[in-house]
């Protein structure tokens, strides 16, 4: 019975040794800065925006921010610095809610993380979303991992015993030797092939007609509720920060899309909306860029809505010269009506018409 | 994880604890209830409260229902017997989300309610493990110590979620005897082997099958021949591993207690016929519905037309048991269907095909019902069989084998010369297959190798091998499968 005994303390003793080493390991490393900032020379890999925005707000080092849906994963954080003198972090959620954005917000603007504590936020920049923003205001993209967006320890087991950590994020980078470049991480669609009309034409299903047209105020009051809840109390509560919101440059496919839907009207109230509620604070700038000519030329996309990141450098040169900056509802107004221009001008039956 | 050694680690200390009998009786069910309800509560509030107004219910039933012999008691048990299918009906054709388990919890409900009835529940007896106040408790009003050991009967969570359906007085005989037992080291060790056996065969093998499945499942029309041959194997496989691995899981955590759980699971695809298939893949599930509808339909005593018509009676609702739609209903009746034959092939002629004749002709058919089991539809299900004859030879699509290529076993392959064979990254997959053919058609089932082994240096390596590696892999874990029927 003695021999069964030692057996079995000598298995706990194992366990407990391989449990504690792999724990060691990755809180060493912490390849997703849940606990510590980057450690020197270690080539970490970022590509897992769900794991690793969290723990980037906390502890990395910056004095801005990118947040946003996929509309935002194109942008060169290497621009902002170039451009507006900004150290940013990216930290993206693609098919991002609201609710996605205040969830990153509310780290980032947490005073007892190692990034506030060394610095304050100057600027966020942020994707103004339409589409999403009549989404609920719980609604999230894709279920969180808890375990590093709580503060309950207990649950970090997942974290520090987990495999695809061990394998993905410390050994794989160790073995090449190589991370990512944090100014183009969460990059999609990199290569230019990727940008042309045939590919976009080839892929795009157009929605369903919808009979009925949506109450030209349908969108107002799930628009309201989302930026009353995700979005302006973070602008209220740092009035030291420059808010940039911009309403992202979909292609004029995106409007296809909102007129099958027999949404236009509302879609155009929501937009002033929006506009009227944001630039209610001092600290906001807001940036309507789809009326650029660019919109037009499908060329400039990969599907209806993604664009080349050209258009994410020239939208940075904007933050920095204020061209497009939209000052007033006045101004957003006439921004419209151009759009509507655009809209109604463009030939659809043209681009349906031919094979692609 | 740190649920089972809490769990375990108080119960012993418990045990060891308490020397009178009638408070260490209440004092570790209370200890079990309490951990059951925890372990359930972990699923939802939702599902909480469904099971708690169902035990409610079923007390009720089982109040009014003692002590009666006359007509008065029929129309208890069978009001008793209908409320319970009417909830789970309820559940499953509503469109609501299915409570986790209802349909074992509802099952284990009926048969002590019948049990109850026919008197077959032997509170008092010595031997059956209850002391005279509780067999008192029982007689007079069911409550106290009954109502007490009821809740743990149900709620025992080793075996909530997946069975096996034990009846009431077997479960008292062996909680009695947990409750009397000391820690058998040598117990432990084989407990813990089987474990990380349970745990290595859902985390690493059902759940890596799975990811094959869930692409073929999805991607019918897009499947080459031989992925759609593997998909139907890999649910095989899936299924079996998946639940094997929780009878060993559950298996080993009773063990750790003292406890001995009826066995539900004894290496089913090593069957030579269907009927033996059943004899041996949830065997408890067979003896319910052998027990509790089969015999009550006459059984085999009215002739061989009835005794098949009671036997696809049985399996079509067993189909319906399993889940909604007319996948369940085929699955059931090709079951049936199957064993109506056996049975009426068996009466005129001895089995004399060779064993691994019948052991592969019968896997084969199984898997062939596991496709209906798996598919969305009907049509899926054709359309499977369809790509099997028409899908044409051509590699595998990507995603089909990548979810084989797991990060611990891939790493090593590529500083291997194997890297240079043809079909080097298919390697895993074939591995895969390979290991499972082989557990599943040349070993032994785990319970009876962790029972019997020698236990030493090599098996307590082994179990931490297992164990570290089950451990590091949750991350990625999905549910069981038959948690959701």
């Amino acid at each position: 019975m003695k021999r069964y005994r030692n057996l079995f303390f000598s298995l706990i003793g194992i366990m407990l040794a391989l449990m504690v080493a792999v724990t060691a390991l990755v809180v060493y490393v912490d390849p997703f800065f849940h606990y510590h900032p980057p450690i020197e020379g270690f080539p970490y890999i970022v590509d897992n925006q769900l794991s690793q925005n969290p723990g980037m707000a906390k502890n990395m080092l910056y004095d801005s921010c990118i947040i946003g849906s996929s509309m935002t994963v194109n942008f060169d954080t290497d621009d902002f610095n170039e451009l507006l003198g900004m150290k940013t972090a990216k930290l993206s959620y693609s098919g991002a809610y609201p609710k996605d954005d205040s969830n990153i917000l509310s780290i980032v603007f947490d005073k007892n993380t190692y990034a506030r504590k060394n610095m304050d936020v100057k600027a966020v920049f942020i994707a103004a979303d339409i589409p999403t923003m009549s989404a609920d205001v719980d609604e999230i993209k894709y279920p969180l991992p808890e375990y590093l967006y709580d503060k309950n320890v207990l649950n970090d087991v997942e974290y520090v015993l987990n495999k695809d950590v061990l394998f993905e994020y410390i050994l794989k980078p160790v073995i090449q030797g190589k991370g990512s470049d944090l100014s183009e991480i969460y990059f999609s669609w990199w290569t230019p092939d990727y940008y042309n009309i045939q590919w976009v034409m080839h892929n795009y299903e157009q929605p369903e007609e919808a009979q009925e047209k949506a109450e030209p105020d349908s969108l107002i009051p799930a628009t309201k509720a989302n930026l009353e809840t995700n979005i302006l109390p973070y602008v209220e509560a740092n009035p030291d920060t420059e808010f940039y919101f911009f309403f992202p440059p979909y292609s004029i496919l995106y409007w296809n899309n909102v007129i099958r839907e027999n949404m236009y009207e509302a879609t155009m109230n929501q937009y002033m909306y929006v506009t009227k509620r944001l630039l209610e604070y001092d600290n906001v700038h807001l940036f309507y860029f789809q009326d650029i000519d660019e919109v037009l030329d499908l060329n400039n996309y990969a599907d209806y809505s993604h664009y080349k990141p050209e258009i994410n450098r020239f939208m940075v040169e904007c933050f920095k010269d204020g061209s497009h900056e939209v000052h007033s509802e006045e101004e957003m107004a006439k921004e419209l009506s151009k759009m509507d221009e655009m809209v109604t001008g463009f030939d659809f039956m043209d681009l349906f018409s031919q094979e692609w | 994880m740190l649920f089972l050694p809490i769990f375990i680690l108080g119960f012993c200390l418990l045990r060891r604890a308490l020397s009178d009998n009638r408070s260490k009786e209440l004092v570790l069910n209370v200890w079990i209830i309490g951990a059951s309800l925890v372990f359930y509560g972990l699923f939802g509030i939702k599902n909480l409260a469904v099971l708690i107004v169902s035990i409610l219910w079923n007390a009720v039933i089982v109040r009014v229902l003692k002590g009666k012999a006359d007509k008065r008691a029929k129309i208890i048990l069978a009001t008793g017997i209908l409320a319970n299918v009417i909830l789970l009906l309820a559940f499953k054709f509503s469109g609501l989300v299915l409570p986790v388990a209802i349909s074992f919890y509802t099952f284990n409900q009926i048969a002590f309610l019948v049990d109850v009835y026919r008197g077959e529940i032997a509170f008092g007896a010595s031997e059956d493990g209850f002391s005279k106040e509780t067999a008192k408790d029982f007689d007079d009003k069911f409550s106290g110590y009954a109502f007490i050991k009821y809740l743990s009967y149900i709620l025992f969570f080793p075996k909530i979620l997946q069975g096996p359906l034990m009846s009431f007085n077997k479960f008292a005989v062996e909680q009695k005897k947990s409750f009397e037992a000391k820690v058998d080291w040598e117990k432990v060790m084989r407990a813990l082997l089987l474990m990380s056996m349970g745990l290595f065969k859902k985390v690493i093998l059902a759940d890596t099958f799975g990811k094959a499945v869930n692409y073929g499942f999805a991607n019918i029309a897009a499947l080459g021949r031989m992925e759609a041959i593997l998909s139907a194997f890999f649910y095989s496989f899936q299924l079996y591993f998946d639940f094997s691995g929780y009878c060993d899981v559950a298996t080993a955590v009773c063990m750790l207690m003292g406890f001995d759980l009826t066995i539900n699971f004894n290496s089913p695809y090593k069957s030579v016929n269907i009927m033996d298939f059943w004899k041996r893949w949830h065997i408890t599930l067979t003896d319910f519905f052998t027990r509790y509808i089969y015999i009550p339909l006459g059984g085999s005593r009215k002739g061989a037309l009835r005794t098949y018509i009671n036997i696809l009676i049985v399996f079509l609702i067993s189909g319906i048991w399993h889940g909604t739609g007319w996948t369940f209903v085929i699955w059931g009746l090709m079951h049936g269907v199957m064993s109506v034959i056996t049975r009426a092939i068996k009466k005129k002629r001895a089995a004399n095909a060779a064993h691994v004749v019948s052991v592969l002709a019968n896997f084969l058919y199984v898997t062939a019902a596991w496709v209906f089991f798996r598919a969305e539809s009907a049509m899926d299900a054709i359309a499977l069989f369809g790509r099997m004859i028409f899908g044409g030879n051509r590699p595998f699509y990507s995603t089909f084998a990548d979810g084989f290529r797991l990060n611990e076993i891939w790493y090593l392959i590529k500083v291997t010369p194997l890297m240079r064979l043809s079909f080097s990254w298919d390697i895993c997959l074939w591995l895969f297959t390979a290991l499972a053919v082989i557990i599943i058609f040349f070993c032994p089932n785990a319970i009876e190798y962790a029972g019997k082994c020698r236990v030493g240096v090599r098996t307590t390596l082994l179990t931490a091998f297992l164990l570290f590696w089950s451990i590091m892999s949750f991350g990625g874990v999905a549910t069981y499968l038959y948690m959701n029927f």
